[in-house]
């Protein structure tokens, strides 16, 4: 449920970054989302979409990049990447790890069309 | 086409209005727990007995968050300790907006523990910063041993872990090592308290913990 208040915090963003009267030419907006974020992807553009209907910007579209979850070995102190909520060290075997990348929810660009397009 | 650089984080204005509060209850000298759990498994429960526990030894505020009514609100306000119910009209998560306007109600009530009670969820609540010092999250023997796998991020983000209704071990099949053995797999600096907020085993060891965290 927590994917309708992410989409109206992108619109706030969009609108505080792109100019006003070029709000109409955005087109894609390029998000970064960590796997430990909880967001789900289907949801979060279905809630983007319903709320940028009859607005300025209902031509833009979310495009989104998973980052996977990163963790450091607190014993060999090797940093390594998972996908699979897997919390212990693939080089050590140690579960003592700490989880250092996975939660980011980032918004990276905004795409806007020439107005000639 | 021109392409804008933005580089922002999509929680942005949830994080600096937390960041205000964090300093806030810094220089009131609160300290500040955010009490996260699926709903049932004993957070009104926990914050009575805590509050009974440390009744005379320490101010206890609390905020309590849910979706419809106000009927924790009332079992709090029992108490005799401030409190301020929040509904979220079905928003299945508290913000850090929502934390700012109800503490405003009680803010000049003489505080040294203020106890915000979260939406019972385990998925939302983990990404929404409240300004608190610590995040604990409860999960009782009732729930199966495997919810710190099934909600990773939730255990990944608190400081503490209190395993409730410990008085019901013999009759389910949950175990105690087996839940500390899947959230240190998570998280493996969590503090760990296990106790029964019916029976108050293992609350003087919790209170304890909170004692100690205001002194430092």
């Amino acid at each position: 449920m927590h994917e309708l208040s992410i989409a109206q915090n992108i619109i706030q963003i969009v609108n505080s970054s792109v100019e006003q009267d070029k709000i109409d030419l955005v087109d894609k907006i390029y998000l970064k989302i960590g796997l430990l974020s909880n967001v789900l992807i289907e949801s979060l553009n279905f809630s983007y979409t319903s709320v940028i209907e009859n607005t300025p910007l209902k031509n833009s579209r979310l495009y989104i990049e998973l980052l996977p979850i990163k963790i450091r070995c607190n014993g060999c102190n090797k940093i390594n990447t998972t996908n699979d909520f897997i919390f212990t060290c693939p080089d050590c075997k140690s579960s003592a790890i700490n989880v250092i990348g996975g939660d980011e929810m980032i918004i990276s660009s905004i795409h806007l069309k020439d107005e000639s397009e | 086409m021109s392409v804008i650089t933005v580089e922002r984080k999509v929680l942005e204005k949830n994080d600096q209005i937390a960041s205000a509060l964090r300093v806030k209850f810094k220089s009131k000298g609160l300290f500040v727990i955010n009490l996260l759990s699926s709903p049932g498994s004993g957070k009104t429960s926990l914050i009575e007995k805590t509050a009974d526990h440390l009744k005379g030894k320490l101010n206890i505020s609390v905020i309590v968050g849910d979706v419809q009514t106000d009927n924790d609100a009332k079992r709090i306000g029992k108490l005799n300790i401030p409190v301020v119910q929040i509904i979220t009209h079905g928003s299945c998560h508290l913000e850090a907006q929502l934390v700012r306007d109800a503490y405003t109600k009680i803010e000049n009530e003489p505080t040294d523990l203020l106890i915000i009670e979260n939406v019972g969820n385990l998925v939302c609540p983990a990404g929404y910063d409240l300004g608190e010092d610590k995040k604990v999250v409860i999960i009782s023997t009732t729930e199966g041993d495997d919810k710190p796998l099934k909600y990773p991020a939730m255990f990944r983000n608190s400081s503490a872990m209190v395993i409730n209704k410990i008085d019901l071990l013999p009759y389910v099949n949950s175990s105690v090592e087996e839940i500390k053995n899947n959230a240190r797999s998570i998280n493996s600096e969590l503090g760990i308290f296990q106790l029964s907020c019916k029976t108050s085993e293992g609350i003087e060891e919790w209170c304890n913990w909170i004692l100690n965290q205001i002194k430092k």
